[in-house]
């Protein structure tokens, strides 16, 4: 063998190690899963996602890849749900072999000693999408935006809103936004806006008597009512699910710059669950361009990291903000100062 | 040396003080002790004041404690005027249809507060709440023109007017009484003396019914205080906290405090105890200053309206339309469709049953409906037991220590739904009681629920116990029986209808319990009020939310019905 050829296939070698190390991780725990059989999977995509398969197609997915596991799914949405499930496991009862936490509840769940700690590159897992403290991996992307309905604002305006719009006066009374205003927390990085700016346009909100809503969904569904003419700070994901139904086409997206972003929700596998290989493998497989594509499509919330996804399509060219994890660590002591600007109950 | 064994009565005694200890005081201190820590119940912190420091430098909470305050006194004074308003006319005048109003003002009962906050939220939202539609249209037939409104259900006005209206049935079923039994000798006096009507019921009636109406109106503002759902469903979104969401947001927001909800429960709990305090003394010593139902026998005057009676009739339809029809027909008319618009021809042509196909067919709802079924029958027995085996060793028994027995008993009246799950939550997520695994199960839901009602109980089997002559017992006594066998086929038998009543009670108010359920319950041990709360707030599912919902009323308007017939056949028959 030539020098030369002697290279090319060390290059090859080199770019299909580490697909065939997965593969062979995967296979390990494919084998562990056919002896478990079953998976309980608790996350945050509805089973219908605007009347139409959410969580379902997932499982189906799933499934038709590995038919030998069979998944029992239930929601776990917000941090209410969250937190109960936090609580349930610090009470050593494990519901779900997958569940999700919020970030502000991951360094909890450390101290109580209710999260596996598992190698999750070494299942293929994207390492941007491997939470920091390597207990689980984040598992969605959220871009955030300003929603708003076309009956109310018309295009021409609604097209060019702006974040200094959800503050206007012009539009007092008129807006609302998320009980926990993450897109704030993202625009309070120094790289952002800063911390004063921040401070200064949440205070210029509660002054403008924005409706804070306890969730993201209840506030697009009083937008479609007519309730609200703009929701500031939604998920694109939450408009996605209205607008899939067929019956909100008078809303709107706007992406407004910078596009806040983040890859957000920490998926894990608790400790002492029934099925671990089971749970690994649907958490891999959720982070695969597969996984990731069928989440695109139900959810709007794939990835921008993998290409094609609406989070890759609708940021393309746009100045994005991407929540750092160096400050998402710090997630409660930014959000405490934000909810303190806007007038909310600070309760650390 | 003999050593002197306890008697079985002590070692009973012994053991129910024990089970109220583990209900009551162990839970309240595990919180008290809490309320110093930081940290999550389950990996907590070091001690501290901080909670306390925290919690009572904001303004923030003097302003929840004023909205309590406001909240609890406007709810009551709406609810009052209203119920005595109904208990006179159907008690004391010749309003036209009383039975059937009777029997109506029952049906309120039946709807869960949940449920009548979400139907509100339907009708009354600022922009396309149905009301406000109706109403702003009316509005500009007469040149005036407005966007919004008039009304903001998500108001402190909004949650008062749903307050008052809710408490309405509970507060006329304790004052109708009343006016049916008074002596109507000074009623007769002061028509003789020339009287009007209005002016004696000004200065005779109600002056004569002050135990009963005060005893009532206490309650009733201890009631609103603890209230939680309007709060929760009306309060929340328009940033108008009392203190119950302000303990449920403490654990349960995006980022919890529980030290600091405990802060929080503390002065609420004393709040509220200073309240049992004073509805005590209402009910206990004043009751006695004014004995107006005598061994005489009487038949009270029936007042006539003339003119007024049809008048009289049409408040009580208005209320009703308010109080039952808007709320559950908005709750119907959203039930039929797949996403939630006001009513049109294009909304009727999307009419279906698929919501309803849905609550038959969902297994997370028909594993509600089973643990609702559970958390009823075992709540209410055990609370319905404990409460008898208090009230014989209070009663009957009078052990050294009764009167501690019945004040702790009755101290339980004073821990409001939410202080009580947030106890419970810190005793059972923390060693050793963490290792029963109790938590996010049926059965921790249960013990929260029993100490929430046993106090009530205990009253209504107190006085129960009390009617009974001890001369039956003593029979027993006489022929052998050992006192627990005397206790079982003797006393038992004979207050079996007190027990009953009492047992259908708290089984009604167990199975529309939500603030308890809804902290203390997991994902397998979830009853129908939190399914309903999971479909409205988490899954967004109003449609499904209100299937369920119309369901629910259904079936408690006919549970409603029957406990009451049950209940006077019961008690007629003995």
């Amino acid at each position: 063998m030539n020098r030369r050829r002697f290279f090319q296939v060390w290059i090859v070698c080199l770019l299909f190690f580490p697909a065939l190390v997965f593969a062979q991780a995967i296979e390990k725990v494919a084998d562990g899963a056919k002896k478990e059989g079953k998976v309980s999977v608790g996350i945050t995509v509805r089973w219908m996602e605007g009347g139409k398969p959410g969580a379902k197609k997932m499982v189906e997915l799933f499934q038709s890849r590995y038919p030998f596991v069979k998944v029992d799914y239930e929601r776990v949405g917000g941090s209410r749900e969250r937190e109960r499930v936090l609580s349930e496991l610090a009470a050593g009862k494990v519901s779900y072999d997958v569940t999700v936490l919020s970030e502000t509840q991951v360094p909890i769940a450390i101290k109580a000693n209710v999260m596996e700690k598992i190698d999750w590159r070494s299942l293929g897992v994207v390492p941007q999408h491997v939470h920091e403290d390597g207990v689980g991996v984040n598992y969605r992307s959220q871009v955030y935006g300003i929603s708003y309905n076309r009956k109310l604002l018309p295009d021409a305006i609604g097209a060019k809103l702006t974040w200094d719009d959800c503050a206007s006066p012009q539009y007092r009374g008129k807006v609302a936004m998320d009980s926990r205003p993450r897109h704030l927390e993202i625009f309070w990085q120094p790289q952002v806006w800063g911390r004063e700016k921040t401070l200064a346009h949440a205070r210029r909100l509660a002054a403008n008597a924005t409706s804070f809503e306890q969730d993201r969904t209840a506030a697009m569904n009083k937008l479609a009512l007519g309730e609200y003419a703009i929701v500031c700070g939604s998920f694109y994901s939450t408009y996605h699910e209205q607008v899939r139904s067929g019956d909100n086409n008078h809303l709107a997206f706007r992406v407004a710059e910078p596009v806040p972003l983040s890859l957000g929700d920490v998926v894990f596998v608790p400790r002492g669950v029934p099925h671990p290989n089971s749970a690994r493998l649907w958490v891999a497989w959720s982070l695969s361009e597969e996984g990731q594509k069928v989440l695109d499509e139900v959810e709007g919330s794939g990835s921008p990291l993998f290409p094609g996804t609406e989070a890759a399509k609708i940021t393309k060219g746009k100045k994005v903000a991407w929540y750092e994890p160096q400050f998402r660590a710090r997630a409660d002591e930014i959000l405490k100062e934000i909810l303190e600007a806007v007038g909310l109950p600070v309760v650390r | 040396m003999r050593v002197r064994l306890p008697s079985a009565t002590t070692l009973f005694f012994l053991g129910v003080v024990l089970i109220l200890f583990w209900l009551i005081v162990i839970p309240l201190g595990q919180m008290l002790l809490n309320s110093f820590r930081i940290g999550h119940p389950a990996a907590p912190g070091p001690f501290t004041l901080k909670n306390y420091l925290v919690a009572y430098t904001s303004p923030l909470t003097y302003r929840m404690i004023f909205n309590t305050l406001l909240f609890a006194a406007g709810g009551t004074a709406i609810t009052t005027v209203i119920a005595v308003f109904f208990a006179w006319l159907l008690e004391r005048t010749d309003m036209p249809l009383q039975n059937l109003c009777w029997s109506l003002l029952l049906v309120p009962l039946a709807m869960p507060g949940l449920l009548f906050s979400m139907a509100y939220v339907f009708l009354l939202m600022p922009k396309s709440g149905l009301l406000n539609v109706f109403l702003r249209d009316a509005l500009s037939r007469f040149g005036v023109e407005l966007s919004e409104g008039p009304v903001n259900i998500y108001s402190l006005g909004g949650m008062i007017f749903l307050d008052g209206l809710r408490g309405v049935t509970t507060v006329f079923l304790m004052v109708a009484g009343a006016f049916r039994i008074m002596d109507p000798a000074m009623e007769e006096a002061s028509f003789a003396s020339g009287a009007k009507n209005w002016t004696t019921l000004q200065r005779v009636t109600l002056p004569v019914l002050r135990p009963a109406l005060l005893a009532a109106v206490l309650y009733e503002f201890a009631s609103s205080m603890e209230s939680f759902e309007a709060p929760l469903v009306l309060g929340l979104p328009g940033r108008i906290y009392v203190y119950s969401t302000m303990i449920y947001v403490s654990t349960r927001d995006a980022i919890p405090n529980y030290g600091l909800g405990a802060a929080f429960a503390a002065s609420y709990f004393i709040l509220s105890l200073g309240l049992v305090y004073f509805y005590q003394r209402a009910t206990v010593r004043q009751s006695e200053r004014f004995v107006t139902v005598s061994g005489k026998g009487y038949r009270p005057h029936r007042i006539e309206l003339g003119r007024w009676r049809y008048p009289a009739l049409a408040v009580f339809i208005l209320y009703f339309l308010f109080a039952v029809v808007l709320p559950l027909g908005v709750l119907v008319w959203a039930s039929l469709l797949p996403s939630y618009q006001p009513p049109s021809r294009a909304a009727l042509a999307r009419v279906h049953w698929g919501n309803y196909w849905l609550i038959f067919t969902e297994p997370a709802i028909l594993k509600a409906t089973w643990n609702t079924l559970v958390i009823t029958f075992a709540a209410a027995t055990t609370t319905v037991a404990l409460a008898f085996a208090i009230s014989w060793l209070v009663v009957r028994a009078r052990v050294r220590g009764f009167m501690a027995l019945d004040g702790l008993t009755f101290a339980s009246h004073a821990v409001p739904g939410v202080v009580i799950a947030l106890s419970f939550i810190f005793l059972y997520l923390q060693p050793p009681l963490r290792y029963l695994g109790l938590y996010g199960t049926v059965w921790i839901v249960v013990l929260a629920l029993v100490t929430q009602y046993v106090s009530f109980a205990s009253r209504a089997t107190n006085a129960a116990v009390m009617q009974i002559h001890k001369e039956l017992e003593e029979v027993g006594e006489v022929s052998g029986a050992s006192r627990l066998r005397i206790l079982w086929q003797i006393t038992f038998p004979l207050i079996r209808p007190a027990f009953i009543a009492a047992w259908i009670w708290v089984a009604a108010h167990a199975v529309r319990a939500f603030s308890i359920p809804l902290m203390l319950a997991g994902r397998d041990s979830r009853p129908l009020a939190v399914m309903l709360w999971h479909l409205w707030d988490e899954e967004q599912n109003l449609p499904a939310a209100s299937a369920l919902g119309v369901l629910l009323i259904l079936v408690l308007t006919l549970l409603t019905f029957s406990g009451r017939a049950v209940i006077a056949r019961g008690f007629g028959s003995s």
